[in-house]
Order: C-alpha cells, then structure tokens, then sequence
C-alpha cells in the first residue's frame, strides 16, 4: 500500500471542493460588478480556480488508479484513528494550543517582554525543557536579548 | 569594471555596524544550519522579516550573510552527529561521520568548512561573469518572452517544491496564486476575498506567511520529536594536514564549483543536488572508490565544494532573469523586492552596479563564514546539545516577531499562524 494514497485522495476532493467555491465566488464578483468577463475583478481568480480543478481532477483519478475510493476512504480512517491516540498528536496538539494561545491572546493583550515570558515558561514546563528555575533564566535571557536587539539597538517596534 | 561603485560598497562593509551585522548573521546562519531541522529557507525568511525595518543595503548584506552560513554551517552537525544540518550536507554526512569518528573531527570541519568557502568564492565569480550577459539577453525579451518566463516560474514550482512529484508543486503553485488574488483587484478596486476585513483589503502579506510556511512546521515537529542528541567531541583543527589534503584535491575542488554553478543556475534544483552530484562526480573519478563512504577526505570537500557553489550559481538567475535557483534564493528573491530592488533584465540597466555590491557581500560574508566557523566550531557545536523543547519556543518567538515588524500589525501574526497551520 502506498502510504501517501489515502492523502491524496483526501486533498484532491477538499482541492476539488475549493475550486468550486471559488468558481461560483468569481462568478458573482463578475455578476456584481458588470461588464466584460476580462476586466472583472472575478476573471483571474476563475482561471485559477478552474486551473486548480483540473489538477485536483488529474490527483484523484492518479489516486483512483492505484486504489479505489473505499479503499482509500477506510485508510484514512484507520490512519486517523491510530493518529488521534499516538502521543506524538497529542503533544502537536499540546504545543499547538500554547502557540495559539500566545498568538491570539497573550500577543495581542499584553507587552512584549510579559507576555513571551509567560508564554516561554509556560511551553517549557508544560514539555518538561528543565527546572523551573531554569526555565525563567532562559525566558528573561531570551526576553532581554530580543528587547535589547530590536528596540535599543535596531529601534523596532515589538509586538 | 565600475570602480566608484566597488569602492562606495568595501566602505560600506567596512562599517563597524556592517561588519556587527554580517558576523551576527553568519553565526546566525551557521547555528541554524547545524541544527537538523532548521533549514537555509527557513533563516532567510526568518531574517527577512527581522531584518525588514533596517537599510536595504544592510539588510541584503544581512540575508546574503545568513544564506551563506546555514548552507555552511550544515556540515558541522553531519560530520560530528551523522544528521545533516540543512539538506544540502546530506553528502557531507556519508564521509564526514566516518572521519569523526575516528576522532578527525576537527580535521573534517576544517576541510568541509575551507571547501565551502572555496565553493562560495568561485560561485561569487560566476555571478559576477555570468549575469551580465544573460542580463543583456534577458532585456531582449518581449511581451511573450516575458509571459513564458512567468509559466515556466510557475512550472519550476513542481520541481522546486515537489521533486518527485511535480502535480503536487503546481497544485502550491496555484494555491499560491490565488492567495495573491486576496485583496483589492486593480481595475475595480473590488476587494477580493476578503470576508470584509479591512487587514485583507491590502492583500495577504508574503513574510508572514513565509515564515509561517518554512518555520511553523519545523516547531511543531521540534516539540513533539524531543530528542536528546549525542554528539562527537570535535577534535583540534589540523590546519597543516588539511591543507595538504586541499592542494591534493585541487581538481576535485574546481569540478565541483562548476557542477555547483551549473547546478545552482537551473531553477528548483538547488544546493543538496549539487552537494550528491559533485560527490558522486569525485567518487566516480577516483582510483580508488570503495574508500568512499568510509571516511575519504575527497567526498567532505568535493560535497561542500559543490553545495556552496551552488549559491552563486543560484543567485545569478535571480540577479539576471527574477527567476530563482533554489528554496533559499527564491526567498531572497521576494527580500530583494521587498526592499525596492528590481532583479531580473532591467537590473543591469537601473541598478548596475547591484551585481559588484552583491559579489562583495558574498565574498566578505564568505570570508567571515571561514573565520567564524573555524573560531567557534568547538564552541557552536554545543548548540547541537540544546533540547528542542528549550530551542523551538526560541524560535517562534523570533518568527512572530519577524512577521510584527513588516507592518507592525498584530493580524501579521495570525496570517503567520494561519498558513503555518496549512
């Protein structure tokens, strides 16, 4: 079994998907704005879509080819369904939501220097880097450095 | 040759700030080379966005820096752990760990290291020969000449993205297209996919979504593969011995440059195909073959050699027809315009003097990778001992710093998430 199969099958119908949403988009970009095809704000976006159809259209009858549609269907399944429980996603999933977390709440609400310090101490601890201890010496050194840097030496503003 | 201008630019480098900047950018390179993980697209990107604020001049001095150093600096992690820091020394590792493990590990940075410098030197002078010319034939092209070289730039991207499988490149391609349909069109003003956020209005960015592209991925797989490395304790440098082994391997090392340059031309082939290609060259023409793989000192040199030419070799398509060799030069590429700079025909005809100023920074960048990489090996190896769980959060807080500072627009940094989630 080609292990990459179940994927492709799965990104040429979501590619498959996206390019008709778009089509239809285009389309009514071209129908709000009036006159010819060509100078609507819609044509370009079209020709890509209809562009990014077609290799969607090849990938899945590339992947149909090889293995059937069921086939590919209960391989997926069963990749996700191993994938969920391995401890590997977990921990992607772990680390993704303190990046998320940092990006969208702290970034945003609060300094710079606050809101990496919590953020690094945080992930750090939660991935078991080192001592706790340890852990705010390395956020404070990489804090000050960045500060330093950027806003004393390059005077860039920080998030 | 123009004279003033070679002049203006070696004052230029000369700076105290110049010279701050280019060391910190190669040592930056030479780290994030050594680190397995980390690539030489990833640090151009990642500096492009934190060098945005300061002087073009600076901050192209600062990009060429960095690219010459992670393709530089790979070679250290192959020769004293067996992983290739960066693709392009994945060669380097098939004789380079051999000859540190049997305790020749200096002897092997000081050959990869003095090879890549080498490399670099003579693909510096190709760029300066070389683009000229294609420059003058590139002012030639037509309307449809011009159309061509836009499909044939979208067509490369199924061999640069995708080697195997070049569907799967022009699909990113495309996907890449219609992400640069985002925002208002140019006849109409209709603000395309939007969704009504103002922030979409202007289009969607390129260094967020860079640096989400090339450095989110790495993190995630950073924090969830922790694992502690073992490294090779480098020996002393053995500056008299390896020298002798360059002056034997005079041959092997101008072949290499040329497959480098040859190699780094042709648009998405880039440096870690030049790196087998000049090794597998070498090994082919040597009398004795089955030494290869066991620690011959030719493989190291002709790899490096080869890899490191290869960034000349890939900056003149960019200087002489926008089109780039590799992954990295095609970020350096979107820096170069980010920055004012018009690569491609008209380069030669606005901006004549660009192809000496870009020749000196990396004739001084590579200069500064040899003597930089030569000082602090024994110390930057140690950097290959820092878990990734401590070394990854470093660097997505450089990466949402480097996509604040374009704009200084926080939505900036959710793009850089968003497409890193993609």
């Amino acid at each position: 079994m080609n292990k990459n199969l179940h994927f492709d099958f799965l990104t040429s119908i979501v590619l498959m998907v996206l390019s008709i949403l778009i089509i239809a988009d285009s389309y009514r970009m071209a129908a709000e704005v009036g006159g010819p095809l060509y100078a609507s704000p819609g044509m370009m976006p079209m020709v890509l879509a209809i562009l990014l159809l077609f290799t969607g259209i090849l990938l899945l009858q590339r992947t149909v080819r090889q293995q059937s549609m069921g086939n590919s269907l209960r391989d997926f399944m069963d990749w996700a369904t191993i994938f969920v429980k391995s401890k590997s996603a977990q921990e992607m999933l772990t680390g993704g939501l303190v990046l998320a977390l940092y990006t969208f709440i702290l970034a945003p609400r609060l300094p710079f220097w606050i809101s990496t310090s919590i953020f690094m101490v945080f992930i750090m601890g939660i991935l078991n880097a080192t001592s706790i201890v340890k852990n705010v010496i390395i956020a404070a050194a990489v804090v000050g450095s960045i500060q330093v840097v950027f806003q004393m030496i390059f005077r860039v503003p920080l998030p | 040759m123009d004279w003033q201008t070679v002049a203006t630019v070696f004052s230029f480098v000369v700076q105290p700030m110049s010279l701050f900047v280019m060391a910190v950018s190669v040592f930056f390179g030479l780290v994030v080379g050594m680190l397995p993980g980390l690539t030489a697209t990833m640090a151009v990107a990642l500096l492009t966005g934190l060098t945005y604020r300061l002087a073009p001049e600076l901050a192209i001095l600062s990009l060429v820096a960095v690219y010459i150093g992670s393709i530089s600096g790979g070679c250290q992690s192959a020769i004293l752990i067996n992983i290739p820091g960066t693709p392009a020394s994945a060669a380097t590792a098939v004789d380079g760990f051999p000859i540190g493990q049997r305790g020749e590990g200096g002897l092997g940075i000081f050959l990869a290291t003095t090879s890549s410098f080498f490399g670099t030197l003579t693909g510096t002078l190709c760029v300066l020969l070389l683009t000229p010319p294609l420059s003058l034939l590139a002012l030639k092209f037509g309307a449809y000449e011009f159309f061509l070289l836009a499909l044939f730039g979208v067509m490369i991207c199924g061999q640069l993205t995708a080697g195997t499988d070049p569907l799967k490149g022009w699909i990113s391609g495309i996907l890449g297209l219609i992400v640069a349909q985002v925002g208002l069109d140019g006849m109409n003003s209709y603000p395309r996919f939007s969704f009504g956020m103002v922030d979409l209005m202007a289009g969607v960015p390129l260094i967020p979504v860079m640096i989400g592209l090339f450095g989110f991925p790495e993190i995630i797989y950073g924090l969830v593969s922790s694992t502690a490395r073992t490294t090779i304790k480098s020996s002393a440098l053995e500056f008299k011995k390896g020298f002798g082994i360059l002056l034997n391997n005079k041959l092997n090392m101008i072949r290499s440059s040329i497959i480098g340059v040859i190699v780094g031309i042709i648009p998405g082939v880039g440096e870690d195909v030049a790196g087998w290609l000049s090794y597998w060259a070498e090994k082919n023409s040597s009398k004795t073959p089955e030494r290869f793989g066991k620690g011959a000192y030719e493989g190291v040199v002709a790899a490096e050699t080869g890899n490191n030419a290869c960034i000349g070799g890939a900056i003149i398509p960019v200087l002489s027809l926008a089109v780039p060799g590799s992954a990295p030069a095609a970020v350096l590429l979107a820096a170069l315009w980010l920055h004012g700079l018009r690569p491609g025909p008209l380069l030669m005809s606005e901006t004549p003097g660009f192809v000496y100023t870009m020749s000196i920074y990396m004739t001084v960048s590579a200069f500064t990778m040899v003597i930089l990489a030569l000082i602090l090996s024994k110390a930057t190896v140690r950097i290959l001992a820092v878990k990734s769980t401590i070394l990854m959060p470093i660097v997505y807080v450089l990466c949402t710093v480097g996509s604040f500072v374009i704009d200084n627009n926080i939505f900036d940094i959710y793009l850089m998430f968003f497409f890193g989630l993609i």
